[in-house]
């Protein structure tokens, strides 16, 4: 078997050195491997810059006012109507935004990173928006729509396959269209070895230069370094959905029919599993589940905004207390500023409250998206495989729903300290103002995706080993029958 | 030695074979006369273990071919009516491929020798077999099927496409294999081949052995002669 083996290595090393073609492919696929992972890249890159200018402006303006505490005046001198002992500009001043570090694995499997929000403000008077209309710089932050990417993670689910296809056609149907097949039959021990070393040999090109992607995407990234069990899971599903494509192309030739039939059959493999499969399941899902853009919760919360704002404030003060037993409404009656003030905590808190219910509606409405998806990850196995890469590099849905979630708790935690001190009816002093921008380090969102893809998976290879197993059966009946070897 | 014990294969309702039953004994060439569709191509898939027989038994070298396909195919040489080899390999690149194919560890000098000894001009040896004619094709298919010294040899009517010259030589070598101890079974159309490379011939008609001759003792027109009355009378 071992000799065997080598014999076979060294006869496809001299069908790949005479065949441009498959030389060609190979060269194609691994200048693609490399330019998606510049490209994405330079996404990561991208992003990274953005998160460090807006971290600078958050220190420069939260310097700027420590300074002011520090010199124990309210606020610039050319501006004296800005007070940073009161809540609305102490609010403001304590710059800071719930960003969405990026897992150096993004940058091999982009996902919605390029088209959803990766950063919000962290304000409790102003809302947490995704963008600044009055700031262009920050423009690039709101939702974008799909327009596709060529990062690694589409190289290795859509292009690998067109590869092992190339590579694997005519393993054993070129014997069969030569008719050397019987040549081979009488001279080899076992035809079944000789059968599976022949196909497990494109398989194995494959896999090493998909390794050789993994790896050098790895270094390139960082990842090999700073998140090495996510890369190692990365890279161990990019093997397995290889093996899968492999198993797939196996059943195919186990038929025993010419090269060019194999081809068409790969080619429709390919055609249904890459292209007719992911778009119909997208079609139907989108239809049944329609998508919500940010767009759309901006304008549904904006209404909901003006309506809390101009309504009256003792539609939500009983809520506002009731949630917080520690506080109650001044025996007192305040002054009139303190009071205003107190009422534009009650109408942001209830504000708030709306964002959080919208923003639970739309993560479980995602939810229920993903489940229907999720439902043809049977048959649908490029998209379960690209999906779950992107899991893995933090850039799916489910990513940005935690980020999300990171937002509304930054934005609450203001609140709640705006809320106190404001009950307290005393000036901000500097401690205070200090509080409201310290927050835990932003987390980044890269996960293991559930078992559920990989046993989708597993699932279509057994299949495929089973039909392989059945399709030889059927050609040695058809042999025996007909007497055409 | 090859043997077939009443074996019998049909196809569907065709009947291919009807209990044939052959013996070719070491160092021995058998011819297998018989018109198209008469079973010859049948007998040999049945001896290379292509096809299982419906009944009967096949056996090369003392191994049975449907018992221990492995180890029965490992004491067989195939020569088929047309050999086909990679075409982007070399002669010498074939023969080291399919010698590998079946375990064998052979020298490159050696295998260059075979080449030669089988027929092929040295200059050819190193050239893509992309470029061969059928005969230098059979040349090197030769070369393969002898390479791993198989115990039998069997051909499947190997002169068919080849010019006389071509044809002589190759009923050349089948006499020299058979000379150094194989037992060699020949399909074949060609009578005077026959003729001149088998020690017996029998003839088959409608998977039915129908008569045995010994060709020395007969002219090349006497056997044809035979040959086609069989032809008349089982028609």
């Amino acid at each position: 078997m071992i000799a065997l083996f080598f014999n076979l290595v060294r006869f496809e090393i001299q069908r790949l050195g005479r065949s441009p073609m498959r030389l060609a492919a190979m060269v194609v696929f691994l200048l693609c491997g490399f330019y998606a992972i510049s490209s994405g890249l330079h996404h990561v890159n991208d992003w990274q810059e953005t998160l460090k200018e807006l971290s600078q402006r958050d220190d420069s303006r939260r310097t700027e006012a420590i300074g002011w505490f520090d010199d124990q005046v309210s606020g610039p001198d050319d501006r004296d109507w800005i007070d940073v002992t009161t809540i609305r500009y102490a609010d403001r001043y304590a710059s800071a935004h719930a960003v969405m570090e990026p897992e150096p694995l993004a940058a091999l499997a982009i996902g919605l990173s390029d088209i959803r929000s990766t950063w919000a403000v962290v304000s409790a008077t102003m809302g947490a928006e995704p963008f600044r209309t009055s700031d262009p710089s920050t423009l690039g932050n709101a939702e974008k729509l799909l327009s596709g990417n060529f990062d690694l993670a589409f190289v290795l689910a859509y292009l690998m396959p067109l590869l092992l296809l190339v590579l694997m056609f005519d393993v054993s149907s070129m014997e069969r269209d030569l008719g050397i097949l019987r040549t081979v039959r009488t001279q080899t021990a076992s035809p079944k070895a000789w059968w599976l070393l022949r196909v497990s040999l494109p398989i194995l090109v494959v896999l090493i230069l998909v390794g050789t992607l993994l790896v050098v995407g790895g270094i390139w990234t960082g990842a090999l370094e700073e998140s090495f069990e996510l890369w190692k899971t990365f890279s161990l599903a990019s093997l397995g959905y290889v093996l899968l494509w492999g198993l797939l192309y196996a059943a195919v030739l186990s038929a025993g029919t010419g090269s060019s039939t194999a081809a068409l059959w790969m080619v429709g493999l390919w055609i249904s599993f890459c292209v007719l499969v992911p778009a119909a399941v997208r079609q139907v899902v989108s239809s049944l589940q329609p998508n919500l853009y940010a767009s759309e919760l901006t304008t549904v919360l904006r209404a909901e905004r003006y309506e809390i704002l101009l309504g009256e404030v003792e539609t939500y003060a009983p809520g506002f207390y009731a949630a917080r037993p520690q506080i109650s409404p001044p025996a007192e009656a305040p002054d009139r500023a303190n009071q205003s003030s107190m009422d534009r905590m009650i109408r942001e808190a209830a504000f708030f409250d709306e964002v959080a219910l919208v923003s639970a509606k739309t993560a479980k409405r995602e939810a229920v998206r993903e489940g229907a998806v999720s439902l043809f990850g049977w048959i649908n196995p490029a998209y379960v495989f690209q999906n779950s890469l992107c899991v893995l590099a933090g850039t799916e849905s489910v990513n940005f729903r935690a980020h999300r979630n990171d937002i509304l708790a930054a934005v609450q935690k203001r609140l709640e300290s705006l809320i106190t001190l404001q009950w307290k009816m005393e000036p901000i002093e500097k401690p205070a103002f200090e509080t409201l921008f310290a927050h835990e380090n932003w987390r980044r969102h890269g996960k293991t995706p559930q078992q559920t893809p990989l046993i989708q998976g597993a699932s279509l290879g057994v299949v495929a080993i089973f039909m392989t197993a059945l399709l030889s059966r059927n050609k040695r009946a058809r042999e025996r029958k007909t007497g055409v070897v | 030695m090859i043997a077939t014990q009443a074996v019998s294969k049909s196809y569907g309702s065709t009947q291919a074979l009807q209990a044939l039953t052959l013996t070719v004994e070491p160092g021995e060439v058998l011819g297998l006369l018989g018109p198209n569709g008469a079973g010859k191509t049948t007998t040999i898939h049945l001896l290379a273990g292509f096809l299982k027989p419906d009944s009967g038994s096949v056996v090369i070298d003392g191994v049975d071919v449907v018992k221990n396909p492995d180890e029965a195919r490992s004491r067989l040489g195939y020569i088929p009516e047309n050999v086909a080899l990679y075409p982007f390999l070399s002669a010498m690149e074939n023969l080291q491929h399919f010698s590998s194919l079946a375990g064998l560890k052979v020298p490159r000098d050696e295998m260059a020798r075979k080449l030669v000894h089988c027929g092929l001009a040295p200059e050819a040896i190193h050239r893509r077999v992309s470029t061969f004619s059928k005969g230098m094709r059979q040349k090197v298919g030769i070369a393969i099927a002898t390479s791993k010294n198989a115990r039998a040899l069997i051909l499947d009517e190997p002169a068919s496409g080849l010019d006389p010259h071509a044809s002589h030589e190759l009923s050349m070598l089948v006499r020299k294999v058979a000379d150094e101890g194989a037992a060699v079974l020949m399909a074949t159309h060609d009578l005077f081949r026959a003729k001149e490379s088998c020690d017996r011939v029998v003839i088959v008609q409608g998977g039915k052995l129908v008569q045995e001759i010994d060709p020395a003792s007969l002219s090349a027109n006497d056997l044809e002669a035979i040959y086609l009355k069989q032809m008349e009378s089982g028609s």
